[in-house]
């Protein structure tokens, strides 16, 4: 998966079934290795056709317990990388491989015995041996039986004429025989203890390591160990190779995986079938303070939140549904768009746990209203969507409230928001470091394309035109309200009609806008307030005394505060501004940038004789990184974290060293440029010499 | 070389990255990076190579060592080597040459032990 290309989703789904199939077929190699051992070692041998009914009852559960392991071992790898408990996921890694490792190992020792047995038995020194006994043991022939015959002849003769008186004894034919049984018995001895001695020699010869694999007598040789270790060290070897890839198929699995996710898409071409809530509602989210309900209609995830135009923009993409399906769909949307405030209300919570951790206990209508208030901003385009935009404004409001945050603290929560309003409620997008916002979210418009090709029964198209026309004049009464956000906030706020939303901590009705400035321009009228600050702090006022009015955040109040001024206090005010400040200001931000330009230039010079062309470029590249380092506070502008910096990004992993004025020259372009956007500020303090930095942070 | 659509300042920028030898080409027509980039693409190759010739084959007409063992463990040991040259493949994908290059040294190692 080569991540600098443009995503290109075929791609990386057909990359995504290649590395599954790959992962797949490692996990059943990984399986039959280890079956293989087990099986064999609890049943005794792997003749099946032998095996009687004790062998089976071994054999059976030892597969089982085989497939329960590779398993484990098929989903921890696939996993990819776990953040947290690191302690557990590397127990879990040792029990896996630990397994697999001494069945696996055991199977190649296995074969090097076999192997060394075989080639022993084979050896025509062990066959000649073999034959020997053989001959030794089993042989009929005996060297003294014609003595024996003779003997025994004789002796039948000599009692025969004893019989007849013609002998006086026959004491020496006797004694004849006896000397020749005397000595078959030693001769039978002798040939015993030769045989004996012969196995003996067999035996060894059975087993001869000299006829291990090369390679383990090489180690034997080398270790001074015996054949069983050096077979073990062997097969350890082999093993831990074939156990890495299997788990470097699983992490590229997981990456692959990851990489489709991340771009939105699922990994599966089947549509997901949810199973239903037990209210009988279908939903893909079990928790409804993640996200929205799902309709039934989309094969993405977002589709809760779906406008009534894009529902029906849908719908005329040649959907087929019946009226009904239409009217639940559409009631399911307005439920989703309903449950958006309980949603932003949730979400503070979390961010509020997340401040509470770092930063004391601030209110959680604090953080409730700063997350809609941002929210509210960024859907009105007040907001830009950065870090840095939003610094401000959240420390404003914590400020406001009470609560004494420190930097890093609000530029992480910053973070969290910008990341939270991404992945869970899809306002924004993310594309690479930058988050933008959500295409739906850049008109609040209703949108309707005519139907072509589709037909469309008469209820449809009827319902899809009055659901048209009923958002399109929302749109028009929000846009030619006069109040900028009023369109979204209208739109997010739920209805006083609608029932509550069940995850809504707020259940009293709230204002309507229209409501709610009426009454703060009755109030203020009320106060008597003449002057633009008065009337400011009347339209606060008035504002922070009402039980439950709409949620308008202090750019709102501000601009109906200015409304409400006379025209000509509002003239005088704004000629003072022009006048006096913004010519002053205008030329020092020339002077400031023009300072700026020449300073980076000169950088520029200065490093082409210090660093190679190819590293400046790509240090140069790395601009964006430093950056991004820099306003999250994870590097200091501190020539030490700047060469430590540079170290990571530019030399560790990439055998290449570069000087200290190299980093140096470096670390100093991209200051200039920082400072020529305006994201650092010369220090005041500065004095060409540690300890104060040249650059603060603007 | 001042690109009009591009302010003063933006175009000065460029040019200094210009100067700073952005665009360089190679005189001697050897294009190391690309060597570079194919050796794990060569050593997957090999890994498949050796695979054939000395598991595959020798498994399945039971040859060398193959023949005095049983059916089952040359069969398990060749999918081994099959597992090791789809990650040397994956590898090599992905750009991890030094793991492209690992998982064919293990390819080798088995195909001499098997």
């Amino acid at each position: 998966m080569n991540n600098k290309k443009p995503f290109n989703a075929g791609l990386a789904y057909a990359e995504y079934k290649q590395r599954q199939l790959a992962y797949i077929i490692a996990a059943i190699t990984a399986y039959l290795m280890s079956a293989y051992f087990v099986v064999g070692y609890f049943a005794g041998h792997l003749r099946i056709m032998e095996w009687d009914g004790s062998q089976w009852a071994q054999a059976i559960p030892s597969l089982g317990l085989v497939a329960v392991m590779t398993a484990y071992q098929f989903f921890l790898y696939s996993q990819g990388d776990t953040e947290g408990g690191k302690k557990a996921t590397i127990i879990a890694v040792c029990v896996a491989v630990g397994f697999s490792l001494l069945s696996e190992i055991g199977q190649g020792m296995e074969r090097d015995a076999i192997r060394m047995e075989t080639k022993s038995q084979e050896s025509p020194t062990y066959k000649a041996v073999i034959a020997a006994i053989g001959g030794a043991t089993t042989g009929s022939y005996n060297p003294y039986s014609a003595d024996l015959q003779n003997a025994e002849m004789k002796l039948a003769q000599c009692e025969e004429r004893l019989s007849r008186g013609k002998e006086k004894h026959c004491e020496g034919a006797k004694a004849r025989v006896e000397a020749v049984n005397k000595m078959i018995a030693n001769g039978n001895a002798s040939n015993q203890a030769k045989a004996i001695a012969l196995a003996g020699t067999a035996k060894t010869m059975e087993r001869d390591e000299n006829n291990y694999h090369p390679l383990v007598n090489f180690i034997r040789e080398v270790f001074g160990a015996g054949g069983t270790v050096a077979s073990f060290l062997l097969s350890l070897t082999l093993i831990s190779f074939f156990e890495y890839a299997f788990h470097y198929l699983g992490g590229q699995f997981a990456q692959s995986r990851e990489y489709l996710m991340a771009h939105g898409y699922d990994v599966t071409r089947k549509l997901r079938q949810p199973p239903r809530k037990h209210d009988g509602s279908v939903t893909t989210y079990s928790n409804a303070n993640e996200t929205a309900p799902l309709s039934a209609f989309t094969n993405g995830a977002n589709s809760a939140r779906q406008t009534v135009g894009e529902y029906a923009q849908k719908v005329e993409a040649g959907l087929k549904a019946s009226p009904e399906v239409i009217a639940t769909e559409y009631a399911r949307a307005n439920y989703a768009h309903n449950q958006m405030m309980g949603d932003v209300q949730n979400v503070a919570g979390k961010v509020g746990d997340k401040l509470d951790e770092l930063a004391g206990k601030p209110d959680q209508d604090v953080m409730n209203e700063m997350l809609k208030s941002i929210r509210t901003q960024l859907l009105n385009s007040e907001l830009e969507p950065t870090v840095k935009a939003l610094y401000p404004a959240i420390e404003k409001t914590l400020h406001d409230a009470g609560y004494e945050t420190p930097k890093k603290t609000v530029m992480k929560l910053a973070e969290n928001l910008l990341m939270h309003l991404s992945t869970k409620d899809n306002v924004l997008v993310k594309r690479g470091n930058e988050y933008q916002l959500a295409e739906r979210w850049a008109s609040d418009a209703p949108f309707i394309k005519e139907s072509s090709g589709f037909k469309q029964s008469p209820e449809q198209r009827a319902t899809v035109q009055r659901l048209y026309e009923e958002q399109l004049a929302e749109h028009e009464r929000a846009t030619h309200s006069g109040l900028s956000g009023e369109n979204t906030i209208k739109y997010l706020a739920p209805k006083e009609t609608d029932s509550p939303s069940p995850t809504s901590s707020v259940n009293v009705p709230r204002l309507s806008v229209e409501e709610t400035v009426k009454r703060i321009h009755a109030n203020v009228k009320q106060s008597g307030a003449n002057s633009p600050e008065a009337i400011q702090a009347a339209v606060f006022d008035a504002y922070a005394g009402m039980a439950n009015p709409a949620p308008l955040n202090d750019v709102i109040l501000e601009r109906i505060a200015e409304k409400i001024i006379p025209t000509n206090e509002r003239a005088h005010s704004t000629n003072e501004r022009t006048v006096c400040n913004e010519p002053t200001h205008s030329t020092n931000e020339r002077a400031h940038s023009h300072d700026a330009e020449k300073e980076l230039l000169e950088a520029m010079k200065d490093a082409q004789s210090k660093i190679e062309a190819d590293i400046l470029k790509e240090g140069y590249g790395l601009y964006e990184q430093w950056k991004a380092a820099i306003l999250s506070g994870e590097t200091k502008l501190t020539t030490r974290d700047g060469r430590s910096f540079v170290n990571a990004h530019l030399c560790q992993g990439k055998k290449r060293t570069i000087t200290p004025e190299g980093m140096n020259a470096l670390i100093v372009i991209w200051q200039a440029r920082a400072a020529k956007e305006g994201v650092l500020l010369l220090n005041p303090r500065y004095t060409g010499k540690p300890p104060f930095p040249k650059y603060l942070l603007a | 070389m001042s690109n009009p659509l591009l302010t003063a300042s933006q175009n000065a920028e460029l040019a200094a990255i210009r100067n700073a030898g952005a665009i360089r080409t190679t005189d001697n027509g050897i294009d190391w990076r690309v060597i570079h980039a194919l050796i794990p693409w060569f050593s997957a190759f090999v890994a498949w190579l050796w695979w054939a010739f000395f598991l595959l084959i020798p498994s399945v007409f039971g040859l060398h060592y193959a023949g005095m063992m049983p059916a089952m463990n040359n069969a398990a040991y060749t999918m081994m080597g099959l597992t090791l040259c789809l990650a040397a493949t994956i590898a090599a994908q992905s750009q991890h040459g030094v793991r492209a290059i690992a998982f064919t040294f293990s390819v080798l190692l088995l195909a001499y032990w098997f």
